[in-house]
């Protein structure tokens, strides 16, 4: 459903943020572990969430540093203090969309 | 031929971003591509077969490059600094000569040299859009902007009225945007093209030699300030935004009182309204923003 799709689409920058809460990351990580706590839920193409990630270092809500991880750079990824505190608002609101949507909407055993 | 070598280059392609910041992004994208390949190869299939299952997980170059694009190019500016700035002053440098040396009723698109010089206008507004905007397009698009607002201004009817509504809207909604961006330099590169007909607009009937001195103050300020503004990244805007003031005041206030009239000014207070504009608008934008950007530089 093109409605999801879009859904998911616009939660890649939260999605990174919240795996990036945990730890610090490269690309192909930070793909892997959304894929891997959603359950396969959010298996987005992986080329999306470098636009995403790219955003968001230039809105410093993420830095990134290139490391030097099993003899190959990688580019390493950390969520800031000002990242930090933009999930935790943006979570809080989503739960009340959430909270609120769900109010709204028919019941299972009303369709 | 490597797979994931052409996926590189067709990205490359399509990413108009300075060579530092684009083999960065190249790098880091390669390793994904590198990393999600051998991870398909335990799978069990050969290295070609991970690498094209890779490079489909992967999306569309031309998708992926768009995207990052729009996140690095807008305002960007390529190795060579002097070229940027050089194609971000050259619409305001022909305007000048245009306006100066083949036809100084400016507002008159009559001449095949405006002609061609619109369609350049058009063209590389085009191809800013196409590339995100790089910063030496914003001042065509500016020119761009003057176009729309010419054929509004030449189409008669009901349509020139609005002239007065676009003009000021337009103002508001692009300083607005770059604002929030917090892109003060666009604004003014954006913007200046305007002093060009609004210096013009409505002064028909002022004597020749002090429209020359218009053109030639307001033509040499905007050719030195988007150069400055573009080569020096915004450093002196606020010396080029109390300078443009200045001008500005000087310009309007010897158009308005100084400068000997061909004929008399038919009072029509409706007409008045552009005037009142064209002179309170674009005198806050070149005071207001530069103080503005001043102010919020020392508070943080």
């Amino acid at each position: 459903m093109r409605f999801f799709r879009e859904l998911k689409k616009g939660s890649t920058k939260l999605l990174i943020l919240t795996v990036l809460e945990k730890k610090s990351m490269y690309g192909y990580q930070i793909a892997e572990e959304i894929k891997k706590l959603s359950k396969n839920y959010f298996d987005l193409a992986d080329g999306t969430i470098y636009p995403a990630l790219h955003d968001l270092e230039k809105k410093l809500y993420i830095k990134g540093e290139w490391k030097k991880f099993k003899g190959r750079e990688r580019k390493y990824y950390s969520i800031t203090e000002k990242g930090m505190k933009f999930l935790h608002q943006a979570s809080k609101e989503w739960n009340i969309f959430v909270k609120k949507l769900s109010a709204f909407l028919p019941r299972k055993q009303e369709i | 031929m490597d797979l994931i070598r052409d996926y590189l280059s067709g990205l490359s392609k399509h990413l108009k971003l300075s060579s530092k910041k684009r083999e960065e992004i190249l790098k880091e994208i390669k390793y994904h591509l590198e990393d999600l390949s051998s991870e398909y190869k335990k799978e069990g299939i050969s290295m070609k077969e991970a690498k094209n299952k890779a490079i489909k997980k992967f999306d569309n170059p031309k998708r992926i490059a768009r995207k990052l694009q729009w996140v690095h190019g807008f305002g960007s500016f390529s190795e060579n600094k002097f070229k940027d700035s050089s194609l971000g002053t050259l619409p305001f440098l022909i305007a000048t000569i245009l306006i100066l040396l083949i036809d100084p009723n400016f507002l008159k698109p009559n001449s095949y040299f405006f002609g061609l010089f619109w369609i350049s206008v058009i063209g590389f507004s085009v191809y800013g859009f196409l590339n995100a905007f790089p910063a030496w397009t914003i001042s065509w698009l500016g020119f761009f902007n003057v176009l729309i607002l010419q054929l509004l201004f030449f189409a008669g009817g009901y349509i020139s009225p609005l002239f007065s509504i676009v003009f000021p809207s337009l103002f508001l909604i692009f300083s607005i945007y770059f604002i929030v961006k917090n892109q003060f330099k666009y604004i003014f590169l954006f913007l200046m093209p305007l002093a060009i007909p609004y210096v013009f607009y409505g002064y028909d009937g002022v004597a020749q030699s002090h429209r020359i001195l218009m053109i030639v103050v307001v033509g040499l300020f905007t050719i030195v300030a988007s150069f400055l503004i573009l080569y020096k990244k915004l450093k002196g805007i606020y010396l080029i935004g109390i300078l443009g003031f200045f001008l500005y005041s000087f310009i309007y206030f010897d158009i308005v009182f100084l400068a000997p009239l061909k004929a008399p000014i038919e009072k029509n207070y409706i007409g008045l309204l552009p005037t009142i504009l064209g002179y309170i608008i674009p005198l806050i934008i070149i005071s207001i923003i530069p103080g503005f950007h001043f102010l919020k530089q020392k508070m943080y």
